[in-house]
């Protein structure tokens, strides 16, 4: 079944033209409020995302208004949107265009009205926002000005059909809105594989030598700067760098460390593979270090033939063609929309340095003989956190994210996760950790919801993927024993919900003496709850921990 | 060349109906999907497909594939 997708607008916008088949190919598109967009925002759904796609010139007429005061259009449809971002557990999107045509000369004196109506508008949005993480808007003048708004602009199709753009313009609005549909629904990419010669400079260090290689304030070397600053930014909004590069580590690392105009810095480097053999091989062992998949992989190398390699032998990846043009490098990348990700807290500045962690910790691993004695070794250290305001959007974002160590994969938003904190016979809690390689930050969550007086269910238990074969997951466990045992329950349950990326929690529950039961038993305690996976339960007392002794 | 051309606008727009191998006599409401929404869909559509630019009387006279076909030709000119 595919998602419903309601599309509304100001005015009409031309419903079912071919430039709508981008998103009506991936969603069920609903097109009764085009040219509606209050109705739909009324509307009673809760289950549809909402696009509304909003001229703000469809709000008044120019040549009729002296002044106006921008409160009058925005007072009221600002409170449609609270209202309906109150109630909507979906994505509210609004794509804003305050473009009039306007007279050069007299907008030296005077702004044109629509923009003074979108600027209120946003202000007012951005406070919405803060509150409402399901609101999303951004400006489409932007995207039309790409292309001119000569072209995005149809009068034909106004005085035809009340639509206010060209089928070009349509194309831009779809293609835009797919843009930002595949960063609220599609994993964001988290790495960058970097190819060295002719990609972060210019030349080739094995035989050009450092001197010569172009990199620095000048023509073309400034163009191999710029595209090294862009990819600082990204670095510090924590997308991780890592290096693949047919070379001599030798020379690389010479310019690395010697080289004055290096923007990006040993230290920035999350993994070096400077080496001869095939990329591929390279790419495969970054991700298995570092525990990320190769669907969280982007790779840019200037050379087509080792694109071409990669590119089929790792299709996940996704393999950046780079302009032929150097100078056009700092903006194609800067323009990728792989990377942007919404509701960034604070704690993704931290995680680059996690990982580098994370690859320290699983080559120590394979050293240690005895996994255990080497656990014992790194000095683990766990601590539960309680709900609040500081640690509540960290815990919405585990819930978001976690595919691998997460047993039913329920997302949830800030109020869902709000709401299990209020209820005080439920127990929850995020879980910090700690050990001779770093501080982790708060990396587990689990929630217990109660059932009745004696019975607690794990509606979630998930584990971040970056402090995997710690055996978090009995300490978690043990954790939740101890303090629904305080409470007064007798009997906990679980149920493991498969996914295509979980399958390394199957067994989690097993493991510690939980035995599979039939669902069919038990309904009536679930009462509203729904079980639709493996059904696990066990008594309090008998949970069983064994490798929870690694933290005392 | 035009007709084939048309034709698959009319593929393109009119997912759902089957398209006859003669186009020349298909008309504005010929199809149950055919209506005034569609039409100005087929128009834009057949406008990038020729590179060609219909002005807004055009628009409301045009109605039948002979008459587009017509247009075009003097605009190919």
């Amino acid at each position: 079944m595919l998602q419903k997708l309601t599309i509304s607008s100001s005015s009409f916008l031309l419903p079912k033209h071919p430039a709508w088949d981008l998103l009506s190919n991936k969603y069920n598109i609903d097109y009764k409020y085009i040219g509606n967009f209050s109705g739909a925002l009324l509307s009673k759904s809760d289950d549809q995302i909402l696009v509304n796609i909003l001229f703000f010139s469809d709000f008044y007429d120019e040549n009729l208004l002296n002044d106006f005061n921008p409160d009058k259009v925005n007072n009221p449809i600002i409170d449609l949107i609270k209202k309906k971002a109150e109630v909507s557990k979906q994505p509210l999107i609004f794509a804003l265009s305050s473009w009039s045509s306007f007279n050069i000369v007299s907008s030296v004196f005077k702004k044109p009205l629509a923009e003074k109506i979108y600027l209120d508008f946003i202000s007012r949005l951005s406070s919405l926002q803060k509150t409402y993480s399901n609101i999303y808007f951004f400006n489409l003048d932007y995207v039309f000005a790409n292309l001119g708004f000569s072209k995005i602009f149809d009068r034909r199709n106004w005085y035809l059909a009340n639509c206010r753009v060209s089928d070009i313009g349509l194309e831009e609005i779809a293609k835009s809105l797919n843009s930002v549909l595949e960063r609220i629904y599609l994993p964001s990419k988290k790495l960058i594989v970097l190819d060295c010669d002719n990609t972060l400079w210019g030349g080739i260090i094995g035989e050009d030598g450092i001197k010569s290689i172009n990199l620095g304030e000048d023509g073309i070397g400034k163009a191999f700067l710029d595209f090294q600053k862009t990819l600082k930014g990204l670095f510090n909004s924590g997308i991780l760098l890592t290096i693949c590069s047919k070379n001599n580590e030798k020379d690389v690392m010479n310019v690395f460390e010697n080289h004055k105009f290096m923007q990006i810095k040993k230290e920035d480097i999350t993994n070096f593979k400077i080496n001869w053999k095939e990329k591929s091989e390279n790419i495969v062992k970054i991700s298995k270090e570092l525990n990320l998949g190769l669907d969280s992989f982007v790779y840019w190398d200037d050379n087509p033939f080792e694109r071409q390699k990669v590119s089929k032998a790792l299709p996940q990846v996704l393999t950046i063609t780079p302009s032929d043009k150097v100078e056009n490098w700092p903006d194609q990348l800067r323009t990728l929309n792989c990377f942007g990700k919404f509701n960034a807290t604070d704690l993704d500045k931290k995680k680059t340095y996690q990982y580098k962690v994370r690859s320290q910790f699983v080559k120590g691993k394979e050293k240690a003989t005895e996994e255990l004695s080497y656990l014992k070794s790194i000095k683990l250290k766990a601590k539960k956190i309680d709900l609040n305001s500081s640690t509540l959007s960290r815990a919405v974002q585990m819930t978001q994210k976690t595919n691998q160590f997460n047993l039913r994969t329920k997302r949830y938003s800030k109020k869902d996760i709000e709401n299990f904190g209020r209820n005080k016979k439920d127990i929850i809690f995020l879980t910090d950790l700690k050990d001779i390689f770093g501080n982790h930050g708060p990396v587990g969550l689990i929630i217990g919801k109660c059932l009745n007086k004696k019975t607690i269910f794990i509606d979630t238990f998930l584990i971040s993927c970056r402090v995997f074969g710690r055996y978090l997951e009995s300490w978690m466990l043990r954790e939740i024993k101890i303090t629904a045992k305080r409470k007064g329950y007798k009997e906990i349950y679980g149920e493991y919900i498969q996914t295509e990326k979980n399958v390394i929690s199957k067994e989690v529950l097993k493991q510690h003496n939980f035995k599979k039961i039939d669902k069919k038993k038990s309904d009536k305690i679930f009462k509203d709850l729904k079980i639709t996976g493996e059904l696990y339960a066990s008594s309090i007392n008998n949970i069983k921990f064994p490798k929870a002794k690694l933290y005392d | 060349m035009i007709e084939k051309k048309i034709s698959f606008c009319l593929k393109t727009i009119f997912k759902k109906e089957k398209i006859p191998k003669r186009i020349t006599n298909l008309e504005y409401g010929n199809f149950k999907s055919w209506d005034s929404l569609t039409h100005l869909n087929l128009l834009l559509t057949i406008e990038r497909k020729f590179k060609i630019k219909f002005t807004l009387n055009e628009m409301y006279e045009l109605r039948s594939v002979k008459e587009i076909i017509k247009v075009i030709e003097k605009k190919q000119k």
